[in-house]
């Protein structure tokens, strides 16, 4: 990860996606307001709020309350269900006809998983779940479904310049 | 660092923070650095 500031004596580049990002995580209009104006605001503002799963008030209290939630959701989430949400949340398809097919297939795998098995399992005994699949030996050969985009094997003859600042 | 936040799946963050994206106001295209102007 790129952290920069102004005092930085020279900006570090990082490809941050902001201007495909920010319309699809807030909306076209207050992606306007925030690129278009480049003000600066405070987590409550309308524009920028919905960015946020949670706004602390105190900001020590900030790692330690993501740790906590990263450390439920690793506990009590199944990878490839994660996995598989994230891909059509990011890739849902053209068309509602095409995003159909990519999640009835998706059902279809997941609802034959051990972790499915295992979920549907612990939530009939009321226990917490333990999944047994882990998403680099039971996932699918269809995951995932979007052609992945490599430069090094583009025709278009490509450079890539990596900045690493000295101090 | 407003924009390299946005890769993530989860943000959390502190409610004094200061955020932009100040791209337009340096004259540079919005994919080039994340400012924390605090």
């Amino acid at each position: 990860m790129t952290i920069g500031s102004d005092n930085s004596p020279s900006p570090p580049t990082s490809a941050a996606m902001a201007s495909w990002l920010l319309p699809r995580l807030l909306g076209h209009a207050k992606a306007n307001s925030l690129l278009l104006t480049g003000d600066t605001v405070n987590p409550d503002s309308p524009y920028i709020r919905d960015l946020y799963h949670k706004i602390l008030p105190n900001r020590e209290d900030v790692f330690p309350a993501a740790f906590e939630f990263a450390k439920e959701l690793a506990a009590n989430t199944s990878q490839l269900s994660v996995a598989y949400t994230k891909g059509l949340l990011a890739h849902p398809g053209d068309s509602i006809e095409e995003n159909h097919i990519l999640d009835s297939r998706a059902i279809k795998l997941l609802g034959s998983s051990a972790d499915a098995e295992e979920g549907v399992k612990s939530f009939k005994q009321r226990r917490q779940a333990r999944f047994p699949d882990t998403l680099s030996k039971n996932s699918s050969p269809w995951y995932p479904w979007v052609s992945r985009m490599s430069l090094l094997r583009s025709s278009i003859p490509y450079k890539v310049y990596f900045t690493v600042e000295n101090n | 660092m407003t924009a390299m936040q946005l890769p993530f799946d989860f943000r959390f963050v502190w409610g004094g923070a200061k955020l932009s994206f100040p791209f337009v106001r340096r004259g540079i295209a919005p994919e080039c650095k994340g400012y924390a102007e605090s």
